[in-house]
């Protein structure tokens, strides 16, 4: 599902964000990106995201080279990967369930279909009750899950998150890393950037590790 | 959103060529009909957007009907236009008007009047203002005049010279001269006032162009972060697009339309006195009836367009700018 080949990111200024990094995660696989804030992993994200693109080297997403890929292709790319934020980056105009339904009506979705897989998701992350409501007056576990729920509502093949509970306490966090698992398990490819090392030990899923730009190797 | 929910597919179907037809559709129609809300929800603000659009469209409207006007107050006059014949001042009152009634016999010509000296002087002193000039002046110095109008058949400019080609050759005709050279500055400064018109409506299309351009920029401004979350989820830029589009779309529309009711009003204000100085000539050029609503049609169609033109150029210009980080 991603392939990154010798990639390194420079960006202008001179700063190396990443050296050399080669990986590989199969579809259908969950792996944590780990690593000192600043290592990279967000940095990594991006590029599979076609945010940035690699100074040198090859990053693959599905088959598809992300060095060649035109600029006008991005937003499909992106609509077969959930992306999930540290800060939700939700849309405070709107309610709950219209966030969730963004991925959705860019993806042209007709509305019926589209509502259901709203509900679906909000229920998938246990706020369906909420979804008349604004985003700033849920909690930030909330907001946090209505992020989770904007991501999986399109059924995407990908599913990234970079530190998604580095805003939650230990219990929250432990119930949204609980979440990706669950995605996991129907067959989603899910990469979780996060340092809390206390959390992740706890899952059994591969480590990719950054150590400044660096990823030494791949424990599996 | 939920408010908005279409009718029920069925229905929806039957009516429409295809389920991808008839969601491309329905999204247009939430895209125009959310923008529109948007823009209602800042009326203030958007209605000084559209006066000014509404003022810089009304101006070159109506610069262009008063040109019409001007146009057909000169075509009237041309079928108006007289040939006049100054008689050879040898010549008494008698033979002047047996002359004019001779002439009147002649198929080529509608009607003649004849202004003996007297009243040629009569005429000059009260419209001239010289009147003491000429009191000064023993004899009179001005000529019979013969105005011959010719019939409807010689009434266009070749056939109006061949008349006074014929009639400068009649007997006691000093000289026969066509009330022309008028006509045609008349003609010559509309010319120049229509090129006028041309620019100062580039000028003001421009200026529309502008303000349409600045106000979407703005909007963009102020949207940014829902920009970035759009791309984020993979909205291309085509989507990203279409709300600013549909709002220069707005914005221009509504700027027609108030340009249409000002000039409207201001025709119907105008329309009264200018009827009375001028009487039909000048009243059948201006617009009536079905031209208001042509007139109207095309001001909204014109501000409809450089609305979306306007809102294209500020969007393409700021949406590359603006990428998720």
């Amino acid at each position: 599902m991603i392939r990154f080949d010798n990639v390194s990111l420079r960006y202008p200024g001179g700063f190396d964000a990443l050296s050399n990094v080669s990986f590989t995660l199969q579809a259908g696989e969950m792996a944590f990106l780990t690593g000192h804030s600043g290592a990279g992993k967000s940095s990594l994200l991006k590029l599979i995201m076609a945010m940035e693109r690699a100074s040198e080297g090859q990053v693959f997403v599905d088959e598809q080279n992300l060095n060649r890929i035109p600029r006008q292709q991005v937003p499909y790319l992106r609509r077969k990967i959930g992306m999930v934020f540290q800060n939700p980056q939700l849309l405070f105009d709107r309610s709950v369930f219209d966030n969730v339904a963004l991925p959705l009506l860019i993806a042209g979705i007709d509305w019926p279909s589209a509502a259901r897989r709203v509900r679906a998701a909000l229920d998938k992350v246990g706020l369906l009750d909420k979804e008349k409501l604004e985003p700033r007056l849920l909690s930030s576990g909330e907001q946090q899950r209505v992020g989770i729920a904007r991501a999986i509502v399109n059924k995407p093949q990908l599913l990234l998150a970079d530190e998604p509970t580095g805003n939650l306490d230990p219990q929250l966090s432990g119930e949204i890393m609980g979440l990706f698992h669950q995605f996991n398990q129907v067959g989603v490819t899910v990469l979780v950037a996060s340092h809390d090392v206390s959390l992740i030990s706890r899952l059994r899923h591969p480590l990719l590790t950054l150590q400044q730009g660096r990823m030494p190797q791949r424990r599996t | 959103m939920a408010k908005m929910r279409p009718r029920p597919s069925a229905t929806r179907q039957q009516s429409s060529p295809g389920p991808v037809a008839s969601s491309a559709l329905h999204m247009h129609r939430q895209v125009a009909w959310v923008s529109l809300r948007g823009l209602l929800a800042t009326p203030l603000a958007t209605l000084l957007t559209v006066a000014v659009i509404g003022i810089a469209l009304a101006l070159p409207a109506v610069m262009l009907i008063g040109l019409y006007a001007a146009q057909g107050l000169g075509q009237s006059w041309e079928g108006g236009t007289n040939v006049s014949l100054y008689l050879s001042r040898e010549w008494d009152d008698t033979q002047g008007r047996d002359l004019a009634q001779q002439l009147a016999e002649n198929s080529q010509i509608a009607s003649v009047s004849y202004l003996s000296r007297a009243q040629s002087l009569d005429e000059f002193t009260r419209f001239s203002g010289y009147a003491n000039l000429l009191a000064d002046v023993e004899d009179n110095p001005l000529p019979a005049v013969i105005i011959v109008e010719p019939s409807q058949q010689y009434r266009d400019s070749a056939q109006l010279q061949q008349l006074q080609l014929q009639l400068q050759s009649v007997d006691g005709v000093e000289h026969a001269d066509i009330d022309m050279r008028w006509l045609q500055r008349w003609f010559e400064l509309i010319e120049i006032a229509r090129r006028i018109l041309i620019l100062l409506a580039l000028l003001l299309a421009a200026g529309v162009l502008l303000v349409i351009g600045n106000t979407i920029r703005l909007a963009i401004d102020g949207r940014r972060q829902e920009i970035e979350v759009i791309k984020l989820v993979g909205g291309t830029d085509r989507y990203v697009r279409r709300p600013f589009l549909y709002s220069g779309l707005w914005y221009g529309g509504a700027g027609g339309v108030l340009a249409w009711i000002m000039v409207s009003a201001g025709l119907l204000y105008l329309a009264e006195p200018v009827e009375r100085l001028l009487g039909l000539y000048l009243a059948q050029g201006l617009p009536q009836g079905r031209d208001f609503l042509g007139l109207g049609l095309g001001l909204m169609l014109t501000g409809m367009l450089l609305g979306l033109g306007g809102a294209y150029l500020a969007v393409n210009h700021q949406i590359r700018r603006i990428e998720p980080r």
